[in-house]
């Protein structure tokens, strides 16, 4: 009897330390996707939109060099022209709206993970930004943004090195 | 997490969550696709249709050569593995929730697909697995009744 409350105790254990792990690792990339049901032309697609979850976890990663911020975001199975970037003060904004693509309608659905519908994640960047020299690319399934610092920021750099 | 407050349905969410949780943690999903040395698992769709099955799954920033999909005792398995995309520097990085290394997942199919028609395709992140089911070779064949 207490060695099995000693295996529950670390079950639990392990249960939530792997949760405090999640937490702190995903929920910031916990995404939700708002299932509009005019977004889609058919009733099927409607159906699968329905099904789907309507939280997925677009995981990113930000990182910061001399002269610019780097962030690349998980967003499989988009259409470039579905998603919308934008510089807001010191946050990047990505927009965009995942559609059921119509090869995949017809049939029966067992299971359903994959997210879809029109979802915002906001990312606070790590330096002043010029949105005007961004580049951007979308390959598999990945949305890469190569954002330059601006000017003040490169300047404000230099002199605290020679400081 | 504020916007997980405005969640109208907060136990749809957990379920959610606990599906994330589920998947990302090894030991935890109902299936066996966790097994030791996997890193993350893809979400998958899996849809039935009257000739075949077909699958996707979310695997954004793999290569198709590191994804491995094979067939084994009815037992479909997709495999591979999520490398960084370039030699940067360990220093600079703010923020890093990408999953890299191994991942897996393992389907049991129905005993009607034809393992050896199996076809893959990757396109934007998204793996493409169409299974088709194989042609009922015993059963009686229609035969029309002429007028």
């Amino acid at each position: 009897m207490s060695s099995l409350k000693q295996n529950l105790d670390r079950a639990w254990s392990q249960v939530q330390a792997g949760w405090n792990n999640l937490v702190s690792k995903a929920s910031n990339a916990l995404t939700h996707f708002r299932h509009r049901q005019e977004d889609e032309s058919d009733e099927q697609s409607r159906a699968l939109l329905r099904s789907s979850p309507e939280w997925a976890l677009l995981a990113a990663e930000v990182h910061e060099s001399a002269d610019e911020v780097t962030v690349r975001l998980e967003i499989p199975g988009m259409n470039p022209d579905d998603l919308d970037v934008e510089v807001i003060d010191r946050t990047l904004v990505v927009r965009g709206q995942k559609q059921v693509s119509h090869a995949r309608k017809e049939g029966r659905y067992h299971i359903t993970e994959c997210a879809y519908g029109s979802f915002e994640r906001r990312l606070p960047l790590p330096a002043e930004v010029d949105p005007g020299q961004a580049r951007a690319s979308y390959e598999k399934g990945i949305l890469t943004l190569e954002l330059p610092k601006s000017e003040r920021e490169r300047v404000r750099r230099i002199s605290i090195a020679k400081g | 997490m504020s916007a997980l407050m405005k969640a109208t349905n907060p136990w749809r969410l957990l379920d959610e969550f606990n599906r994330e949780f589920g998947r990302m943690l090894p030991g935890f999903a109902d299936d066996d696709s966790q097994v030791v040395g996997s890193t993350w698992a893809p979400a998958v769709d899996i849809k039935e249709e009257d000739d075949k099955f077909v699958i996707h799954a979310d695997i954004p920033g793999v290569s198709p050569d590191d994804i491995e999909v094979s067939m084994e005792q009815g037992v479909l398995t997709i495999k591979g593995e999520r490398k960084h995309e370039a030699e940067e520097n360990k220093e600079g990085y703010h923020r890093v929730e990408r999953a890299y290394g191994t991942f897996m997942r393992r389907f049991a199919l129905p005993e009607n697909v034809d393992a050896g028609k199996v076809s893959a395709t990757s396109k934007d992140g998204v793996l493409e697995l169409v299974l088709p089911k194989a042609q009922q070779g015993d059963q009686p064949r229609k035969i029309k009744v002429e007028g």
